[in-house]
């Protein structure tokens, strides 16, 4: 009985990406349902779309650059936060983790209005968007990290300490190879994150500048055509692809043991 | 650790990037925020003066509290449906022993979550639209047709399938931590299955249900992609009336509402927060 409820939570929880897919080959441009023929022009016109491309671009450009200072961040936090369990940790992690119970609109805003009162040449770079990212995606970074961290055995970290290494040696050789799963899982949780955010970036960039979702958004208010449907389609697919990768090139059992381990914050 | 004296400025050295840029921008910004909430308005553009007229505004004006009012309505309904489905779900999702069927059963209530907002709204668009899917179904069934979407019904069930998984999380890792012999007990006592989930489960799990609300609950009260989409325009949320005063250029009336949502934010937080400390102590 539970079961069959689970059931109909998953169909739930798939159906609008399912119909997203098949509306995207949806012949007759008014999305009906069930569709009528098959066509694949939709992806034409998504993939030659210059507001589509352009937002794709800036969307990876952002996503990678978020990513990397996240993780450049937010690692040593991590690395300080697990092994050195300085007194006051529950403070930073709080003011760390506080832009996750914020508002996503309020924090676009108290950025936008940051940036323009006190750094005006940032305005509208996707810099500055990267950097405001980075400040959301550093927790999720963080907890990953931790996660891993703590199933390391540190007693190789301090044979190598013994053995003459000074820390910045034990981490690099010892430590960061050891993370491999846990940055690859942040890094692209931090990618996909970033890639994804509207509510942020709505207010730092302006049309025709900004990012994927934004110009989704915008052309969603006017037009319902499968464009969106293929362009969109391809986004899962891309989606989906990543996540493939890291289950691919690492076993899918130690990257289970990483949120098994996870509590919630 | 230790917290000798060059650990301490490790530790703080390993920290402090990460914490002044968030202290630079989140903090930074609330700052700045502040500051332009009490500047005036006038002729269409801020004036860098200190009126608090916007306060003022804000304060006696009754149509932005009726806006308040849904948003916190309709965040106390998604959160009631999600609970009423995550739970039975999390419980469906702890029952699972196949270790293959319980990483497909989390795989694909989880995955989800990193498709984006405006891509699953589209996805609801499709569904919910006159010549949709739920339509057409509803058609078979004989049901009569009723709009869904571009009002409130569309918002909401877009918005109860963007929290589920957020309710779900909480509620299975607490069920995942509840003792199998607890139960085992209550039944050689010769207690039925419901009584067991009654007395066992359910009180030991509730830390988890309210862990869930308070998630589910602000997130759905500071949504913004799925209420402007959805809506149609006719279910004016509080993210979305920022948002165009930011747009008018109204920035301190921004600001105060920005700042109002944040403590409204915080409220229930806290709120939910003292609930699960009673919860704890009363050792329900």
């Amino acid at each position: 009985m539970l079961r069959v409820f689970l059931g109909l939570v998953i169909a739930f929880m798939l159906a609008p990406i399912v119909f997203v897919v098949i509306n995207s080959f949806n012949a007759s441009p008014l999305s009906p349902f069930p569709p009528q023929g098959f066509s694949l022009r939709w992806y034409e016109t998504a993939l030659s779309h210059e507001a589509f491309r352009a937002g794709f671009v800036t969307s990876a450009l952002v996503g990678l650059m978020s990513t990397a200072l996240a993780l450049l961040v937010g690692v040593p936090a991590a690395y300080a936060l697990v092994r050195y369990r300085p007194r006051g940790a529950g403070l930073w992690r709080g003011l760390l983790f506080a832009p996750l119970m914020t508002p996503r609109v309020t924090l676009g805003f108290a950025a936008f209005v940051l940036i323009i009162s006190i750094a005006r040449p940032l305005y509208g770079t996707l810099l500055a968007l990267a950097l405001v990212h980075a400040v959301l995606i550093v927790p999720f970074v963080i907890s990953i990290v931790s996660a891993n961290l703590v199933l390391l055995d540190r007693t190789l970290e301090e044979a190598a300490r013994d053995l003459g290494a000074t820390p910045l040696q034990a981490f690099l050789r010892i430590t960061l190879p050891q993370m491999r799963i846990g940055l690859a899982v942040s890094a692209v949780f931090a990618f996909i994150t970033s890639f994804d955010e509207l509510e942020t970036s709505i207010f730092l960039l302006r049309p025709p500048h900004t990012t994927l979702p934004v110009q989704m958004f915008i052309y969603m208010e006017q037009w319902q055509n499968p464009t969106l449907a293929a362009l969109s389609t391809m986004l899962i697919a891309g989606t989906f692809l990543l996540l493939g990768l890291i289950l691919v090139a690492f076993r899918a059992g130690d990257v289970g043991r990483i949120f098994a381990n996870r509590k919630i914050h | 650790m230790s917290t000798l004296h060059p650990l301490r400025m490790a530790s703080f050295a390993l920290l402090a990037p990460s914490v002044l840029l968030t202290l630079a921008f989140f903090g930074g910004g609330l700052v700045v925020m502040l500051v332009f909430s009490l500047y005036g308005f006038t002729g269409g553009l801020m004036e860098r003066t200190v009126t608090g007229q916007a306060w003022a505004e804000m304060a006696t004006d009754g149509f932005y509290w009726e806006v308040i009012g849904r948003s916190a309505r309709i965040a106390a309904i998604v959160s009631v449906i999600a609970l009423l489905i995550g739970y039975p779900a999390a419980l469906a999702l702890n029952s699972l022993r196949s270790p293959g069927w319980i990483a497909f059963a989390y795989f694909v209530i989880f995955a989800p979550l990193l498709v984006a907002v405006v891509v699953r709204a589209y996805g609801w668009i499709l569904l919910l639209a006159e010549a949709g899917f739920v339509r057409w179904a509803m058609d078979l069934v004989g049901l009569p047709p009723t709009r869904l979407l571009y009002d409130e019904p569309a918002v909401i069930i877009a918005l109860v399938h963007v929290m589920l998984p957020y309710m779900i999380f909480p509620i299975a890792s607490v069920l995942r931590q509840i003792d199998p012999a607890l139960n085992e007990a209550a039944r050689d006592l010769g207690a039925g299955r419901l009584r067991c989930f009654l007395y066992v489960t359910l009180p030991l799990s509730l830390g988890g249900v309210v862990a869930g609300l308070q998630i589910v609950f602000t997130l759905a009260m500071s949504a913004f992609t799925v209420p402007v989409l959805l809506g149609g325009g006719r279910v004016l949320v509080f993210s979305k009336l920022i948002f165009d005063n930011v747009s008018s250029l109204n920035w301190p009336m921004g600001a105060v509402q920005s700042l109002v949502l944040i403590g409204a934010t915080l409220f229930v937080v806290m709120a939910f927060e003292l609930l699960n400390r009673r919860l704890a102590t009363t050792g329900r």
